[in-house]
C-alpha cells in the first residue's frame, strides 16, 4: 500500500511536468526503480525534494542521509536498499545532467516554505486580520453608541466599567452563560469548538517556544497530546455545525449565509488537512506530506485572513456586544445620571439622544444641539 | 419582491402616542416594552422654544447589525425586508441589544404584565408568543402585513403621519408621497443616525416652519395667518 502510494505520487509528479521534461532514452536502471524518484524526480532534478543530479555530496554524506533521513525525507534501512545498490545510485545520480529549467515548481515552492518564511507569512496575515478586525470593531462600537455612553461611564467610574466588561468577557464570552442556561447540548458542542480552538492556539504558541524547528515529538508528549485532543474536539464541533447547517431549514438569515458557510468550510478544510498531515507523517507517506501540508497552511492563511469578514468575527464581536449590554445595564442601575433603575432596552437613553441629535441635524440650524428630552411613554 | 418601508412625516406628528398604544394593544407587549414609541425633545430658550415629536420604531435595516451580531442566528431578514427575531432560537445572549444603534431591541430578564393571571387576552394571546429573557422588537406587524393590512401604528395614527408600503413599487402611496413632498415642499427623506451605516428602511420627512395644508392632500387655500408672512405680523 505504502509503495503503491509513493509510486502514485511519483507518477503524479512526472505527469505534472511531462510537458517540459524530455525523458532521456537511456534511463539509469537502479535509480528509476527506487522510491527516490517519488520526491527527487525521474531525472533527479527534484520534485517535492531537492534536485540531486550532479550531487556535490561525498559518498559518505550521501550514505548517511539516505540511511538516516533528513527533514521530510525518511531513512531507508539496508533491507530496503542495499549498500551495493546505493553505490550505484550515487554514481548514476552524480552522472545525470543538471538542467536548471527542469527543477519543478513544486520544489521551488516547497523550498520557500522554511520555518522562517512561513512565520513571516503568518505574521503578515495575522497583522492584516488584526487591523481589519479593529477597523470592524469601530463599526460595532458606533452601533452601540459608546461615544454617547462615555459621559455616563465617566460618572459611573471607568475602572468599575472595565471590571464589568472583563467579567462579562469571561462569563458571557468564555463560559457562554446564555447557552449554558438554555441549551446544555449546544453549550457542549460550542465548547468543543471554542476550547478546541483555544487549545490549538495555546499548543502552537508553546511549540513555537519550546520546539521552534518542529522536530518530531513522541505521541505521549504533552505538547503533542494538547494539539491532538484540541484538534479532535474542534473537528467534532465543526462536523456537528456542518451537519446542523445542512439540516437546519432556518439557517439562512437572509444576510450572512455566504459568510457563515465560508467560515465553517475553511475551518473544515483546515482541520481535515491538518489531520491528514499528521496521519501521512505517521504512515510515512512522504510523497504526500508536503502537498497536504501546503494545503493546510493555505487553509489557515485564508481562515485567518478572511476572519474579520466571515462568521469568524462573532468570536470577538459577540462578547464585545454582550459586555457593552452588561455595562450599560450597570451604568443605568448605578443611577449616576439617569432617574430610573433599569431599562427594558439597555442603552436606550443615550441612543435616543443620538436619534434626536441626528434628526435635529437634518432639520436645520435653528434646532441646536442643546436639547432636553422627556422620557415617556 | 416587495421592499417594505415606513415613512414618518414629522410635520404631521402631534405626539399623541396613539401609535404607542395601538402597538401595545396589537402586540401585547409587557410593561416597559415599547416596539413603537415617541421621543419628546424640547429645544431652544424661552420664549423661542420648540417641541419636536419623533416617533421611533425598529428600522428593519437592510444591513441590520442586530442580525449580524446575533450568535444564534435567531434574527433573520425576510425577502420583503422585514427583520424578525425567532423567539424559539433566541437564547437571550444580549448582543443584539447593544448592536442596535436605535435602542429598539428589548431584552427583559423578567416580564411585568398589565392584566391578572386569569385574564384571557394576555394569557392566551400574548404569553405563548412572548417568553421572558428573549430579545423582542417591532415586527412591522408582519402578521398584519401578510394579510394585506397596514401595521397597527399606521392604522391608529390620527394625522396620517405614518405611511407604510412598498418602496419598490413606484405607484405605492409611500413612493408617491416621497416624490410629491420633494417636489412640493422641498423636503428630502432622511434616515435616523446615518453615521451607523445600517441602511434603515424607516424614512423620515422633516418639520416645516409654516404648515402648508395644500401639501398634505388638501387643496384648500392657506389661511393668511398660517403663512410665514402672516405669522410675522
Amino acid at each position: 500500500m505504502r509503495n503503491l502510494l509513493i509510486i502514485l505520487a511519483a507518477a503524479l509528479t512526472i505527469t505534472a511536468r511531462a510537458q517540459t521534461v524530455e525523458l532521456k532514452q537511456t534511463q539509469p536502471e537502479v535509480f528509476s526503480t527506487t522510491n527516490c524518484i517519488g520526491c527527487h524526480g525521474q531525472s533527479a532534478m527534484g520534485g517535492l525534494g531537492p534536485p540531486i543530479a550532479q550531487t556535490k555530496l561525498t559518498r559518505e554524506e550521501f550514505l548517511t542521509i539516505v540511511r538516516q533521513g533528513k527533514g521530510m525525507m525518511p531513512g531507508s534501512p539496508v533491507a530496503d536498499l542495499s549498500d551495493e545498490k546505493l553505490d550505484q545510485i550515487y554514481t548514476q545520480v552524480g552522472d545525470m545532467p543538471y538542467v536548471e529549467s527542469q527543477i519543478p515548481v513544486a520544489f521551488k515552492v516547497a523550498s520557500m516554505l522554511t520555518t522562517k518564511s512561513v512565520m513571516r507569512i503568518f505574521l503578515a496575515v495575522f497583522a492584516f486580520a488584526a487591523v481589519a478586525a479593529l477597523w470592524g470593531i469601530r463599526y460595532w462600537l458606533r452601533c452601540a453608541g459608546l461615544k454617547e455612553l462615555m459621559p455616563h461611564i465617566v460618572k459611573f467610574g471607568v475602572l468599575k466599567s472595565l471590571w464589568i466588561v472583563m467579567k462579562s468577557f469571561v462569563v458571557d464570552g468564555l463560559l457562554v452563560k446564555s447557552l449554558w442556561q438554555t441549551n446544555k447540548f449546544r453549550w457542549f458542542m460550542h465548547g468543543l469548538m471554542l476550547y478546541g480552538m483555544l487549545g490549538l492556539l495555546l499548543a502552537d504558541i508553546l511549540l513555537s517556544i519550546s520546539n521552534p524547528s518542529r522536530g518530531d515529538l513522541d505521541l505521549t508528549n504533552p505538547l503533542k497530546i494538547l494539539p491532538i485532543v484540541s484538534g479532535i474536539a474542534l473537528f467534532t464541533g465543526v462536523i456537528y455545525v456542518m451537519y446542523r447547517y445542512k439540516r437546519d431549514p432556518y439557517i439562512d438569515n437572509g444576510l450572512t449565509l455566504g459568510k457563515d458557510f465560508l467560515f465553517v468550510n475553511l475551518l473544515l478544510h483546515t482541520m481535515i488537512s491538518g489531520f491528514l498531515t499528521v496521519t501521512f507523517n505517521r504512515m510515512g507517506l512522504t510523497g504526500w506530506i508536503m502537498t497536504i501540508y501546503i494545503y493546510h497552511l493555505a487553509s489557515i492563511t485564508l481562515l485567518i485572513g478572511t476572519a474579520p469578514f466571515t462568521r469568524f468575527q462573532h468570536a470577538w464581536v459577540v462578547p464585545l456586544m454582550i459586555s457593552l449590554t452588561r455595562l450599560t445595564e450597570a451604568v443605568t442601575a448605578g443611577k449616576v445620571s439617569l432617574g430610573f433603575e433599569r431599562e427594558p432596552s439597555p442603552g436606550r437613553h443615550h441612543k435616543s439622544e443620538r436619534i434626536v441629535a441626528s434628526v435635529f441635524a437634518e432639520l436645520g440650524p435653528e434646532y441646536s444641539d442643546d436639547f432636553n428630552m422627556r422620557y415617556y411613554p | 419582491m416587495a421592499k417594505y418601508a415606513m415613512l414618518i412625516d414629522l410635520t404631521r406628528c402631534i405626539g399623541c402616542d396613539a401609535c404607542t398604544l395601538a402597538c401595545k394593544q396589537e402586540n401585547g407587549t409587557p410593561a416597559d416594552v415599547f416596539f413603537a414609541r415617541v421621543l419628546n425633545a424640547e429645544v431652544g430658550k424661552f420664549p423661542n422654544v420648540k417641541r419636536v415629536y419623533i416617533p421611533v420604531l425598529c428600522n428593519h435595516c437592510d444591513d441590520a447589525p442586530c442580525l449580524k451580531g446575533c450568535p444564534n442566528k435567531a434574527i433573520f431578514k425576510r425577502p420583503d425586508g422585514i427583520v424578525l427575531i425567532d423567539q424559539d432560537r433566541c437564547k437571550g445572549a444580549g448582543a443584539c441589544v447593544s448592536a442596535c444603534p436605535y435602542g429598539n431591541v428589548y431584552l427583559n430578564t423578567e416580564d411585568t404584565w398589565y392584566l391578572n393571571e386569569d385574564e384571557a387576552y394576555e394569557r392566551d394571546h400574548v404569553k405563548p408568543r412572548l417568553t421572558q429573557n428573549k430579545a423582542r422588537k417591532c415586527t412591522y406587524c408582519a402578521h398584519r402585513v401578510d394579510e394585506g393590512l397596514d401595521p397597527a401604528c399606521v392604522v391608529a395614527c390620527p394625522t396620517t403621519a405614518r405611511i407604510f408600503g412598498d418602496l419598490d413599487d413606484s405607484e405605492s402611496t409611500i413612493s408617491r408621497y416621497v416624490v410629491d413632498q420633494e417636489q412640493e415642499t422641498g423636503r428630502k427623506p432622511f434616515h435616523l443616525v446615518p453615521q451607523a451605516g445600517t441602511k434603515p428602511t424607516g424614512i423620515y420627512l422633516g418639520t416645516m416652519a409654516a404648515q402648508q395644508s395644500s401639501t398634505l392632500g388638501n387643496s384648500a387655500p392657506i389661511p393668511a395667518d398660517l403663512t410665514q408672512e402672516g405669522g410675522d405680523k
